[in-house]
C-alpha cells in the first residue's frame, strides 16, 4: 500500500518537475527578482515543517525553497530509515511553484509570480520512514526485539506556501479626447502600488486594442510609466498594462480619438489656410486659419445675397463612433452668416448642432455676412466646430474643438453731408439701402447696392452753388494693399489719397459715382449717389406751348366766350383723366434719375424733373401749361376759374406756376419767366424735390399720351395738347 | 355673282334700317343722355331743344330738360333765355340731393356762377358774333356730367318712340 502511494507520488513529481523546469527557464530568462528563500529539513525525529515567504509575490518576483530529507534517524531508540524516495506534491493549479533542482533527498523549489491571477499555492515534499527491523539476537536466528510485530512508519512532510498578488494601478490620462490626426497626443501615466514594496514597471507594457502607436518612457520613479498615444483613426479604447502578455490592470477611463477639422480659405476663392494647431499644443506661426483667418466683406443693409463668401470645410469622419454631437458656432461675429451654397440660399442658424449619426464626414459651407446697418463695425472673431461626446467611466462629457478666424470687413462711404433717412432705419448715414430700379438693364438695381447718398439741398448755398464737400471711402480694417479707384460717374470731383482710407473731394454734378476697392485680390464695388432728378424738360415744354396754341385756336374758333369760361368745360379739357397733367417720370438713358427718391404714383403723378436747371415737381409744369392754355382760350378771370375747376385750394407754388403760364400766354418770355419761377418755387418745395440734383440732359423718354402705358419709364405731355376736337 | 350682290344689298338695307332708329338697333336701347348727346353732336340741336321743351310742358321742374335748354341758350348766345333759366336751374339744383347729382352739384353751381358773372360783360354785338358758333357740330353738351348724374339717379324718364320721332331719320 505504501509502495503504491510512493510510486504515484513519484510519477506526479516527475511531471511537475518537467513543468516547473520549463517555467523556471522562463523566469530565468525574465530575470525575476528573488525576494526571499527558505530551507526545510525533515527527519524521522522532526518529520513536519513548513515555510512561507515574508510577503506576497508581485509579478516577476520569486522565492526559493530548499527541502532536505534526512534518510534515517532514531526515534525512541528505534531506528528509522527512509522508505522509497521522497516526493514533491504541488497544490492548487500548480502554476506558482516549480521544482528547480535536486533529487533524491534534496529538493529545490521556486515560487514565481508570472502575472497570472493572484493565488496561494503550496508545494509539499512528502517522505516516509520505516522502522528498521532489529535482527534476532538469540540462537538460530529466532527471536529479536521486533520479531513478530508490525514495523512502525513515520510520515513526514515539508511544505512551502506562497501567495501571488497584483499591484494597484493608478492612471492619469490627458486629454481624454484628442484629434485623430496622427500627430496630436494623449498623454498617459500609470503608477503601481503594492503593500510593503515598490513595484518596478520596466518590464510592464501598456497596450490598447486599437493598435494605436504608443510611446512609453523609462519608468522614473520605477513604479511609474509615462507615455503618449497618437492616432490617425478615430475610436475609443481603455488602456491595459501587461506583463508577460498577461493583463495586470486597465484604465478605468476611456480615451478616444476623433476626426475633426474646420478649415477655411484665405479669402474668397483663395487657398485653404494651414492648420494653426500644433500637435504638441499651442499654435504655429501665422499665417494660418486662425490668423488672419478668412475675410468677408460685408454688405450693407438690403443686400443679402451678393456678398463675398469664403469656403468653409467641416470635417468629421464616417469612422467616428457615431456618438456625440458636432456644433458649429461663432464668437464675436454677430453678422457672420454660414450658407450651404456659394451664392444665394438661406444661412444656417448658428449655433447649429448635428448628431454624430447625421453629421456629414466632409461638408462644405460658405462664410458670408448678414446685411448690416451703417453702425455695424468691423468684426474680428472665430468660428468653432466642437465635437462633444461622453466617455466612460461615469459618462462624463468631453469635447474637441477646432477653430478658424474670420473677419468681417466693412466698406464705408461717409460724409458729413450724407443723407439720413429714417425711413430706412439707418442709425448712421454711411449706407443707403438701395439705388433706384433701372428699367434698361442698368446696374443700379433696387435693394441690391448700398450707397452713400448726398442730397442736393444739403450742399448748395442760397445761390444754388454746390459747396465743396468730402466723401470718406474707408475699408475696415486697414489692410495693406487695399486700393480704391473710381470706376464710373460724372466727370466731377477727385479721388485723393491711397491705401485703405481715401477721400473723394468736391463733386458738384449729380449722378452715380462708383468706386472699386481691391483687397486681397477681391474687388468690391460701392457707390456714391448724388441722386438726379428727372431729365431736363425746358425744350419739351417750349414745344408743348405750340401744341397749346393749336388747341387754343381750335377752342376759340369752336366755343363761344361763355362756353370757354365754363368751369365744367375747363374740367373736361384740363382735369378729367389727367388731361391737364404731365404724367410719368422724365428720364435720359445716359443720365438716369434716381427712382428711389423720385417716385411716381400709379397714376403717373409726383415725379420731379429738371426745368431750366432746377429740380421741379412735374405738377408745377402742368400748372404752368394749364395757365398758359387758359390764357390762350380766352378765360376772363383765371384765378377764380382755376380754383373752381380744380375744386381744391392749391399751394403757393402751384398758383405761381399757373400765373407764370398765364403770363407767358399773355406774351411774357418763356425762358425769363420760368427761370425766375423755378428758383423761387424750389425754395418752397418739399424735401423730395430738394433732395434731387439737377439733371443736365434733356429727356429722351417722351411718348404721346395715347401710347403712354408705363408711368415709371415713360413721360407724356398733357392730354389736352392732343385734343383735335376739344 | 349676281346673288352675292343681292345679298350685300340686303345686308346693307337691314343695317341702314337699324341705324335709322337706334332704339331698334340693339337689345339695350340708348339712354336718354346718350341719345340726346349723339343728336347734339350731330348738330340736331333744335330738335334736342324741342325734346326738352316737350318734357318741360308736362314737367316744368324737369332739371335735365332745363339744363338742355340752358345749354342750347348758351350755345346760341340767347342771353335773355339764359337769364330766365338761371334762377330756375339754380333753385332746382340746390334742392336736388340725389347721390350722383350731389357729387356734381358743386361744378354746376360754379357754371351758374360763371354765367352770372360773365353775362354783364357780354355785349349784344359780342353775342351776335359768338352765336354762329352754336351751329358747329361735334361739341358735347356742356351739361353732360350733370344730365348723366340725374339719369343715374333715376330723375330722367326713358325716351319714348314719340320723342325719338322728333329727330330726323338717317
Amino acid at each position: 500500500m505504501i509502495r503504491l502511494f510512493a510510486s504515484k507520488i513519484h510519477r506526479r513529481a516527475q511531471t511537475f518537475f518537467i513543468i516547473g523546469y520549463l517555467l523556471c527557464s522562463l523566469s530565468v530568462a525574465l530575470g525575476e527578482d528573488s525576494i526571499d528563500s527558505g530551507n526545510l529539513t525533515i527527519s524521522p525525529t522532526n518529520p513536519n515543517k513548513s515555510w512561507s515567504p515574508k510577503r506576497d509575490l508581485y509579478p516577476d518576483e520569486s522565492v526559493s525553497l530548499t527541502v532536505n530529507v534526512t534518510s534515517s534517524g532514531t526515534v525512541n531508540g528505534k531506528a528509522f530509515t527512509m522508505k522509497d524516495s521522497p516526493a514533491a506534491i504541488f497544490g492548487g493549479s500548480a502554476t506558482l511553484w516549480t521544482q528547480t533542482g535536486g533529487g533524491g533527498t534534496s529538493f529545490n523549489f521556486k515560487a514565481l509570480n508570472t502575472g497570472l491571477e493572484p493565488k496561494t499555492e503550496t508545494v509539499t515534499v512528502v517522505a516516509v520512514w520505516e522502522e528498521v527491523p532489529v535482527p534476532p539476537s538469540g540462537k538460530g536466528g529466532e527471536g529479536g526485539e521486533g520479531a513478530g510485530r508490525e514495523l512502525q512508519i513515520i510520515e513526514g512532510s515539508a511544505s512551502g506556501t506562497a501567495s501571488s498578488e497584483r499591484p494597484t494601478f493608478t492612471w492619469e490620462l490627458d486629454p481624454r479626447l484628442q484629434f485623430a490626426d496622427g500627430q496630436s497626443q494623449i498623454s498617459f501615466s500609470v503608477t503601481a502600488a503594492a503593500a510593503g514594496t515598490t513595484i518596478k514597471l520596466q518590464k510592464y507594457t501598456i497596450k490598447n486594442n486599437q493598435g494605436w502607436p504608443l510611446n512609453m518612457q523609462s519608468p522614473s520613479p520605477p513604479n511609474k510609466v509615462n507615455g503618449i498615444i497618437k492616432s490617425d483613426s478615430p475610436g475609443k479604447v481603455i488602456l491595459r498594462i501587461e506583463i508577460n502578455n498577461i493583463e495586470q490592470g486597465r484604465s478605468e477611463n476611456e480615451v478616444a480619438f476623433a476626426k475633426l477639422d474646420l478649415a477655411v480659405e484665405r479669402f474668397e476663392g483663395g487657398a485653404v489656410l494651414s492648420e494653426d494647431r500644433l500637435a504638441s499644443g499651442g499654435t504655429t506661426s501665422p499665417p494660418h486659419e486662425l490668423d488672419p483667418g478668412t475675410l468677408v466683406i460685408a454688405q450693407a443693409n438690403g443686400d443679402v445675397n451678393t456678398g463675398s463668401r469664403s469656403k468653409l470645410t467641416l470635417k468629421g469622419d464616417a469612422g467616428n463612433p457615431k456618438e456625440g454631437t458636432f456644433t458649429l458656432r461663432a464668437e464675436n461675429l454677430p453678422n457672420i452668416a454660414v450658407y450651404p451654397a456659394s451664392n444665394g440660399g438661406s444661412a444656417i442658424t448658428l449655433p447649429h448642432t448635428w448628431n454624430a449619426t447625421e453629421f456629414p464626414a466632409d461638408s462644405t459651407f460658405y462664410v458670408g455676412a448678414t446685411s448690416f446697418t451703417g453702425s455695424t463695425n468691423y468684426q474680428d472673431g472665430r468660428l468653432l466646430l466642437t465635437y462633444k461626446r461622453t466617455l466612460e467611466a461615469g459618462g462624463s462629457e468631453h469635447k474637441l474643438e477646432d477653430t478658424v478666424g474670420a473677419k468681417i470687413a466693412t466698406i464705408s462711404l461717409s460724409s458729413t453731408k450724407a443723407a439720413v433717412d429714417p425711413a430706412f432705419s439707418l442709425t448712421n448715414p454711411t449706407f443707403y439701402p438701395a439705388l433706384g430700379v433701372n428699367s434698361w438693364g442698368n446696374i443700379y438695381e433696387q435693394a441690391s447696392v448700398p450707397a452713400c447718398v448726398i442730397y442736393y439741398k444739403d450742399v448748395i448755398n442760397v445761390d444754388f452753388e454746390v459747396q465743396p464737400f468730402t466723401v470718406d471711402l474707408k475699408f475696415g480694417p486697414a489692410l495693406q494693399g487695399a486700393t480704391w479707384s473710381k470706376v464710373a460717374g460724372p466727370t466731377s470731383g477727385s479721388l485723393n489719397g491711397s491705401g485703405s482710407n481715401v477721400a473723394y473731394k468736391d463733386p458738384d454734378k449729380g449722378g452715380v459715382y462708383s468706386f472699386d476697392v481691391t483687397v486681397i485680390e477681391k474687388t468690391t464695388i460701392t457707390y456714391l449717389v448724388l441722386p438726379l432728378a428727372g431729365a431736363e424738360v425746358k425744350n419739351l415744354i417750349q414745344s408743348d406751348l405750340l401744341k397749346a396754341d393749336a388747341f387754343a385756336t381750335t377752342v376759340v374758333s369752336t366755343y363761344n366766350v361763355l362756353e370757354r369760361n365754363l368751369p365744367s368745360n375747363g374740367n373736361r379739357w384740363f382735369v378729367n383723366a389727367g388731361a391737364g397733367d404731365y404724367l410719368g417720370r422724365p428720364d435720359n438713358t445716359n443720365s438716369r434719375t434716381f427712382w428711389k427718391l423720385n417716385q411716381v404714383s400709379s397714376n403717373g403723378m409726383g415725379a420731379v424733373a429738371t426745368w431750366f436747371g432746377y429740380p421741379t415737381r412735374v405738377g408745377k409744369m402742368s400748372n404752368f401749361m394749364v395757365g398758359y392754355a387758359a390764357r390762350k382760350i380766352g378765360v376772363l378771370s383765371f384765378s377764380g376759374w382755376i380754383a373752381q375747376i380744380i375744386g381744391t385750394s392749391n399751394d403757393p407754388s402751384a398758383i405761381q406756376s399757373w400765373n407764370a403760364g398765364w403770363d407767358v400766354g399773355g406774351g411774357a418770355d418763356y425762358t425769363t419767366t420760368v427761370s425766375a419761377l423755378v428758383k423761387d418755387i424750389w425754395n418752397k418745395a418739399d424735401d423730395k424735390n430738394k433732395r434731387l440734383w439737377p439733371n443736365p440732359l434733356a429727356l429722351d423718354n417722351h411718348v404721346p399720351r395715347a401710347t403712354h402705358t408705363d408711368v415709371d419709364r415713360e413721360f407724356s405731355s398733357p392730354g389736352f395738347l392732343y385734343m383735335t376736337s376739344p | 355673282m349676281k346673288q352675292i350682290a343681292q345679298l350685300i344689298i340686303l345686308i346693307s338695307l337691314t343695317f341702314s334700317q337699324l341705324l335709322a332708329n337706334p332704339l331698334q338697333a340693339s337689345a339695350d336701347p340708348p339712354t336718354f343722355f346718350s341719345y340726346v348727346n349723339q343728336q347734339w353732336l350731330e348738330g340736331n340741336k333744335k330738335q334736342v331743344l324741342q325734346l326738352a321743351e316737350v318734357r318741360l310742358k308736362s314737367n316744368p321742374n324737369d332739371l335735365a330738360s332745363l339744363l338742355i335748354e340752358l345749354d342750347y341758350a348758351v350755345s346760341f348766345m340767347e342771353i335773355k333765355r339764359i337769364k330766365d333759366l338761371l334762377p330756375v336751374v339754380r333753385q332746382l339744383t340746390l334742392s336736388t340731393d340725389t347721390p350722383n347729382f350731389s357729387k356734381e352739384k358743386k361744378l354746376l353751381i360754379a357754371d351758374l356762377d360763371a354765367y352770372e358773372s360773365l353775362l354783364p360783360s357780354i355785349t349784344e354785338q359780342m353775342a351776335q358774333d359768338e352765336a354762329r358758333k352754336g351751329a358747329i357740330k361735334g361739341k358735347p353738351l356742356s351739361s353732360e356730367k350733370f344730365i348723366v348724374a340725374l339719369e343715374q339717379d333715376g330723375l330722367v324718364p326713358a325716351l319714348t318712340s314719340s320723342e325719338t320721332s322728333i329727330f330726323p331719320t338717317r
